[in-house]
C-alpha cells in the first residue's frame, strides 16, 4: 500500500505542496497546492487557485498524471507521491480543508528562511480546483543519500 | 509586459528554494527543488545538479521542463518554460556554482551532502509572473560617480589607517551595508584578524578568522568574493565564539563582531598584483542587500583599497631619515601595570587582561621591553623594522598595519596603555602606570 497512515499524516500535514504537471507534449508545468485531504483509498484530493496556476486542469485532462511534492520546510523532509490523476469537483469539505491549511500555514510553514508575507503570497486561494490523485508511487526527496530512493 | 531574466536577480540567490518540473518519457511529471539556480545571461539559466537524478534522466529523453522561481524580497513567483541544452562538468560556470554551492553548504553544515556534480544549462522560453498584479521589484542603481568618488578618495590616502576607514565609509554609503570590517592577513599563523571596522557597537579589533573557515575564510582561500542574503539559513562563525570579554582572557581570542539582526553578509578578497592584502567583509539587517550590483561596487572598491595599501608598504619599505628617538624619562611611576608574555603564540596581557598575539604582541612586548630598559616611551617605525628579534614578515606584510592593529586594539578596550602616532613614522607609549614584565 502506497498512501499508509504514516504517510497520509505527512501530506495532509504542515508541508509545502508543489504539484507537477505535463501538457499532451510533455511540456511539464509547476503548481503550489493550497490544501490536501484523503479521497479514500489510496486517493487524494488536492486544492489549488486555478488563477494562479491555469494550466493544471488542462494538463490533467490530456495526460491523467500528477506528481506531488510534500516538503516539510523546517527540516526538509520530503516525498514525492506520483500517480494518475484525474480533475475533480469542489466541494464543501474541499474548502474547509483549504481554510484550515491556510490557517495552519500562518503559524506553521514560514520557517526562518522565509518572510510570511511570503507564504501568505504563496496560500492565494482564489477561483480553487481539485485534483484527485491515485498514490501509486512514493520516493523520498529529502536531501542526502536516499533522495530519490522508492519508499 | 516581457519580463527579462536580468530583472530577476533576486529570485537567484537561493533565499527560497526554486522548484523544476520534468516529464519522462512515458509523460509522468517529477519535481524537485533546487538550492542554486544561476543566471548564465538573458536566455539561459543553470541548475546545480546535487542529488536529483531522475531530473536528469528527464530532461535527457525530454529535454522540456518548467521552472519556477522566487523573488527572495518580496516572494513573487515566476514560472519559466524552458529547454534542456547541455551539461557542464568543467569550467568558469561549474566552477562558480561549485563554490557558491560549497560556501552556502560549509556555512550550512551539509558537508559533502551538497557537493555538485554538474550544472544543466537550459534555454528559457518564456516568463510568466505567477502574480501579475505585482510589480517586478528594482533595486536602485549605485551612480559611477559616486564609486569614482570613494575610488578616489581611498586612492589619495598615505597610511594604512587612512585607506580602511576611507574603504569602509565608502561601502557602507554606497551599499548600504549597516556594518563592515577589514581582515588583514597574517600568513605565518594562517588567519586574517580584523583591523578596520565600522558600524559594530561592540568593536572587535583583534579578533581573527582562520583562512579557509567560513564566508570570509573561504572568501580569502579561494580568491573570490561570496555572499549569503539569509544568514538565518547559516550558523554564524561567530556564535561559535563567547562573546563574554573575560572569555578573551581565558581563550586568547577575541569575539568576531556581531551585527544584531545581521541577514545579508558579504566577504570580498582585496587583491593586488595577485597578491591577497585582505578581506573585505560587509552585512546589513535586510536580506538580499547585496545584488550583484552592490556586489560588483564591493569587489571594485575592495581592489582598490587592495592596491592602495600595496602603495603604501612599498612608500613604508623605502628608507625612512627619522632619527632613531633619543631614550627620554617620561615612563612614569606610580601603580603597577604587570605585563605578560608567552612565547608560544606572542601572546601578551596587561594586568591578567589579553591583549592581542601574533605580530602585534611582539611589537608591543619590544616597546615595552624598550620602555623599561632605556625609561623612554617614543619609538620610530624605523628602529622597529631594523630590529631583528621582532622577526617581522617582510616588508610586504606591512609594519604599519600591524601598529594600526595594536594602536586601535588597545583604544578599544582601556588596558592603561595605549599607543598613539606623534608622526609619521613616529608613536609614543601613554602609560597610566609603570610596566613591569613578567615573562613565562
Amino acid at each position: 500500500m502506497s498512501l499508509d497512515e504514516e504517510l497520509l499524516a505527512f501530506a495532509t500535514g504542515s508541508v509545502m505542496l508543489v504539484m507537477g504537471t505535463a501538457d499532451a507534449n510533455r511540456q511539464p508545468a509547476i503548481a503550489r497546492a493550497v490544501g490536501v485531504r484523503h479521497g479514500g483509498d489510496e486517493a487524494l484530493r488536492i486544492i489549488y487557485s486555478r488563477k494562479r496556476w491555469p494550466s493544471v486542469a488542462p494538463n490533467v485532462a490530456a495526460t491523467g498524471l500528477l506528481a506531488l511534492t510534500c516538503v516539510k520546510p523546517i527540516d526538509y523532509t520530503a516525498y514525492q507521491l506520483k500517480g494518475p490523476a484525474s480533475v475533480g469537483v469542489l466541494d464543501d469539505a474541499d474548502r474547509q480543508c483549504n481554510a484550515d491549511y491556510v490557517a495552519r500555514a500562518g503559524d506553521t510553514l514560514p520557517v526562518s528562511t522565509t518572510d510570511p508575507g511570503h507564504a501568505a503570497i504563496w496560500m492565494d486561494s482564489e477561483d480553487l480546483g481539485v485534483i484527485i490523485q491515485q498514490v501509486r508511487e512514493v520516493y523520498i526527496q529529502t536531501p542526502g543519500s536516499r533522495a530519490g530512493v522508492r519508499r | 509586459m516581457t519580463i527579462r531574466l536580468s530583472q530577476l536577480h533576486a529570485c537567484f540567490e537561493g533565499v527560497i528554494p526554486s522548484i523544476i518540473a520534468t516529464a519522462a518519457a512515458d509523460g509522468m511529471p517529477n519535481v524537485s527543488y533546487l538550492s542554486h539556480v544561476a543566471m548564465v545571461d538573458e536566455n539561459h539559466i543553470a541548475l546545480s545538479n546535487q542529488f536529483f537524478a531522475k531530473t536528469s534522466a528527464n530532461v535527457r529523453a525530454n529535454p522540456k521542463a518548467a521552472v519556477v522561481l522566487v523573488d527572495g524580497r518580496t516572494g513573487q513567483q515566476f514560472a519559466l518554460d524552458v529547454v534542456w541544452d547541455r551539461v557542464e562538468d568543467r569550467g568558469r560556470l561549474f566552477e562558480h556554482m561549485e563554490r557558491d554551492l560549497r560556501a552556502s553548504s560549509t556555512q550550512l553544515g551539509w558537508g559533502d551532502v551538497m557537493r555538485l556534480r554538474a550544472v544543466d544549462v537550459f534555454r528559457v522560453l518564456s516568463i510568466r509572473a505567477c502574480e501579475p498584479e505585482m510589480e517586478v521589484a528594482q533595486a536602485s542603481p549605485v551612480a559611477m560617480a559616486d564609486i569614482a568618488e570613494v575610488a578616489r578618495r581611498i586612492g589619495s590616502q598615505q597610511v594604512v589607517e587612512g585607506v580602511l576607514d576611507a574603504l569602509l565609509e565608502g561601502v557602507t554609503r554606497l551599499t548600504g551595508a549597516t556594518a563592515a570590517m577589514v581582515l588583514l592577513p597574517e600568513p605565518a599563523r594562517a588567519t586574517l584578524v580584523v583591523t578596520g571596522l565600522r558600524g559594530y557597537a561592540d568593536g572587535g579589533i583583534g579578533s581573527e578568522v582562520p583562512v579557509g573557515e567560513g564566508l570570509i575564510g573561504e572568501a580569502a582561500a579561494a580568491r573570490v568574493p561570496l555572499r549569503i542574503n539569509d544568514v538565518t539559513r547559516v550558523h554564524r562563525l561567530s556564535g561559535a565564539v563567547s562573546n563574554a570579554a573575560d572569555s578573551e582572557d581565558r581563550t586568547r581570542t577575541i569575539a568576531l563582531p556581531v551585527l544584531e539582526g545581521g541577514m545579508s553578509q558579504i566577504a570580498a578578497p582585496m587583491l593586488a598584483a595577485g597578491e591577497l592584502r585582505g578581506v573585505l567583509f560587509a552585512e546589513a539587517r535586510e536580506r538580499l542587500a547585496f545584488d550583484a550590483e552592490r556586489q560588483a561596487v564591493i569587489e571594485t572598491l575592495a581592489v582598490q583599497a587592495a592596491m592602495a595599501l600595496t602603495g603604501v608598504a612599498q612608500e613604508e619599505a623605502e628608507p625612512v631619515l627619522t632619527p632613531i628617538a633619543p631614550p627620554n624619562p617620561e615612563v612614569p611611576s606610580g601603580q603597577d601595570l604587570v605585563i605578560t608574555t608567552f612565547a608560544f603564540d606572542d601572546s601578551i596581557f596587561i594586568n591578567n587582561r589579553y591583549v592581542i598575539k601574533g605580530v602585534a604582541g611582539r611589537l608591543l612586548k619590544f616597546m615595552l621591553e624598550r620602555a623599561i630598559a632605556e625609561n623612554r616611551v617614543d619609538f620610530s617605525n624605523r628602529e622597529i623594522r631594523l630590529s631583528s628579534e621582532l622577526r617581522l614578515p617582510e616588508f610586504k606584510d606591512n609594519l604599519e598595519a600591524r601598529l594600526l592593529l595594536l594602536r586601535r586594539r588597545l583604544s578599544e578596550r582601556s588596558f592603561g596603555i595605549d599607543l598613539v602616532q606623534t608622526g609619521r613614522g613616529q608613536l609614543r607609549l601613554h602609560m597610566d602606570g609603570r610596566p613591569v614584565m613578567m615573562p613565562k
